[in-house]
């Protein structure tokens, strides 16, 4: 397992890099793919709004007014059908690559389960909506898949009625076939809007939008694809004649040549099997958490910086217990959504190291794997063995670029979990203990493994997000830099150049 | 990078991304059927005779049964299987067995089977069995002339026990 997720990372990262260059951190594509696959979700739901109205739920006319808006209304309802059907296929790759990057990042394990155990369900919803979209159409294909869903439905011993038996009287009754569009156009979606709100439901700050740009050129690359190769049906469904040569949509119905060739039990088998070994992805093996942030009430302010910060929901305020009566609140940390990323620390008013000499540091949240003081500790120890005239003190998070190359007599480097550990006043306490500079260092931008610590840290040191950085504090001094694994070369020439440029 | 190159390569990178979604929305196409076969789909419900006849019980057995259930006639409720069996001009192309449904199969058995034949003109028989008994208990058997892509469906109706074809 750690072959095949090592292997599906470096191949990200490769393409990741690329693509950085091409579109820009903020813009590239997969960084968005989760907001990307809503962001298609938005172009179905109104493409297929507009479709339901020229639409004909009855199985005698749907494949008439479906010809009628591929062929007389070409220009709207025919682009609007492509659309939804493009649109449609462009969810499957980008949910695709989501899970299979989530994967590769290993941001499926531990505390951070439910996210893709609840993933699995979902896309299997986006499949199903997906099938019974082209049933609709009520052609040669629609009806291919629907006798291949009913031999997969009667396969089932707890199915009492035949399904397939409703197709083989010549004529399809109209109330089954209405049935088919419930579920293609409320039924389905519901459950598909529920399982995808369970779905984000962990996690904080969720974004539903991709950057502009990218959601820009994607509809209009939809729209190109619409108008050079438009949707088309086959011939329309006749239970007289056997389908012969079908167009199929693999991303949706790869399923249906597969029981052809295996039956439905070999179809079932496989679905099942695939979709358990997926659930069970997060416990193959389980990984062993960092313990969790822990309040430590008497030096809590209640200031909600830790529930505002925290990516994955796990820190919030309740009212205070201790009878404190200065503040109303204190911050409650739920260990099982805590991924003990560090983040909190860096947003606590109380994390500053400025303390007497020897004194134990008091914080109102801390890390028991990686404490403030132990930070600091390792912060003066850093600094004891910085030499030279030019001295940096790099900040750096595990998961980013290797930083034990850059370490030197003038270089030192203290490494986190996270960067957005870090609470802003470290840079301002490193400088006045004598080195020349500082580094912060992390994930690439956009990639941070525990979701938001470049954002976090590049609002604390521009001044729009708390904790603040003292205003006398030089920012010429430092230096922050967003590299990933494998992007040593960069953050070494970027390091560089900053004690030449900036620390002569 | 310049810019320039950089909305070209954007540009190529959209139109991969559309071609692999056309591709695969369309491609590779799938030949369910060759244009020289027809299919014959088999679909219908069908109640088989009891496996065992009703028979009485003698006074030894009614006397080891409790007294609310002492009830001289014994009727299991199992099903016999239904055996169905097609051939070709002459020739057998298939033949499935179907166990009733239940726990104490006793439904009625769902057949369904689906197969390619050639197209052309053919003798056509289909034999099913729906008891214990030696041979099959329904017979038919007719020449059709089998359209290259045509479905017929086979099923049975309950009411005068006979096949039908459509």
């Amino acid at each position: 397992m750690e072959i095949l997720r090592s292997t599906c990372n470096r191949l990200f990262l490769f393409m990741e890099k690329q693509l950085n260059v091409i579109f820009g951190n903020q813009n590239n594509p997969l960084y968005h793919l989760g907001t990307l696959s809503f962001f298609f979700f938005w172009v179905i739901l109104f493409s297929g709004i507009y479709l339901f109205i020229p639409f004909e739920t009855s199985v005698a006319r749907a494949y008439q007014s479906v010809e009628y808006m591929t062929h007389q209304q070409w220009w709207l309802a025919g682009i609007m059908r492509s659309l939804h059907r493009y649109a449609s296929d462009a969810v499957v790759i980008t949910i695709f690559l989501h899970l299979v990057r989530e994967f590769s990042r290993d941001r499926y394990r531990g505390v951070r389960w439910f996210s893709w155990f609840t993933g699995i369900p979902t896309l299997w919803l986006v499949v199903l909506l997906g099938i019974s979209g082209y049933w609709l159409v009520w052609d040669m294909l629609a009806q291919y898949v629907a006798l291949g869903t009913a031999e997969l439905v009667d396969w089932l011993p707890v199915i009492p009625s035949s399904m397939i038996l409703n197709f083989l009287d010549g004529q399809v009754s109209d109330r089954f076939f209405t049935l088919m569009a419930f579920l293609h156009l409320l039924g389905i979606p519901v459950a598909l809007v529920f399982m995808t709100w369970t779905h984000v439901s962990r996690i904080s700050h969720v974004k539903v939008m991709p950057p502009r740009v990218l959601a820009i050129g994607s509809m209009v690359a939809l729209l190109a694809l619409s108008l050079l190769k438009p949707a088309v049906s086959h011939e329309a469904a006749d239970l007289t004649k056997a389908p012969m040569t079908l167009h199929i949509d693999w991303f949706y119905l790869n399923i249906y040549p597969f029981i052809d060739r295996f039956g439905p039990a070999m179809g079932w088998a496989f679905s099942a099997g695939v979709t358990l070994l997926f659930m069970l992805f997060p416990w193959l093996p389980p990984r062993k958490e960092a313990p969790p942030a822990q309040v430590v009430l008497p030096d809590c302010t209640g200031c909600g910086g830790c529930a505002r910060d925290c990516p994955f929901g796990a820190a919030s305020m309740q009212p205070r217990s201790d009878g404190r009566r200065n503040t109303l609140f204190e911050s409650v940390i739920d260990p099982s959504l805590c991924t003990a990323c560090g983040i909190c620390l860096g947003a606590c008013t109380t994390a500053n190291p400025f303390r007497r000499s020897g004194e134990t540091l008091n914080v109102g949240i801390d890390m028991p794997g990686y404490t403030l003081d132990h930070m600091r500790q390792e912060t003066d120890r850093a600094l004891q063995s910085l030499s030279g005239e030019r001295s940096l003190l790099i900040f750096g998070c595990q998961r980013g670029a290797d930083l034990d190359k850059l370490r030197a007599a003038d270089t030192a480097v203290v490494r986190l979990p996270c960067a957005g550990m870090l609470h802003p006043s470290f840079l301002d306490y490193v400088l006045r203990k004598g080195a020349k500079g500082v580094v912060v260092t992390g994930c690439r931008e956009g990639d941070c493994y525990f979701r938001l610590g470049n954002w976090l840290v590049e609002e604390r040191l521009a001044g729009t997000r708390e904790p603040h950085m003292k205003k006398n504090v030089d920012r010429e001094r430092i230096l922050v830099v967003w590299a990933g694994a494998g992007d040593d070369a960069l953050l070494h020439g970027k390091v560089e150049a900053f004690r030449q440029e900036k620390l002569s | 990078m310049n810019s320039a190159f950089r909305y070209l390569m954007q540009g190529l990178f959209y139109a991969a991304f559309c071609g692999v979604i056309f591709y695969l929305s369309t491609s590779p196409r799938y030949q369910y059927l060759d244009v020289d076969k027809a299919e014959i789909m088999v679909a219908f419900k069908h109640p088989t005779k009891r496996k065992e006849l009703c028979h009485e019980r003698t006074a030894e057995e009614l006397q080891k049964l409790p007294p609310n259930m002492r009830r001289q006639q014994d009727c299991p409720r199992e099903r016999s299987p239904l055996v169905i069996r097609f051939s070709l001009d002459g020739t057998m192309v298939q033949h499935k067995e179907f166990r009733a449904p239940g726990i104490h199969r006793d439904g009625a058995t769902f057949v369904y089977a689906k197969f390619f034949i050639p197209a052309g003109e053919h003798r056509f028989k289909v034999e099913m069995r729906d008891s214990m008994q030696e041979g099959y208990d329904y017979t038919m058997e007719q020449p059709i002339t089998f359209r290259p892509g045509q479905m017929l469906v086979v099923g049975f109706d309950e009411n005068v026990d006979k096949f039908t074809l459509k």
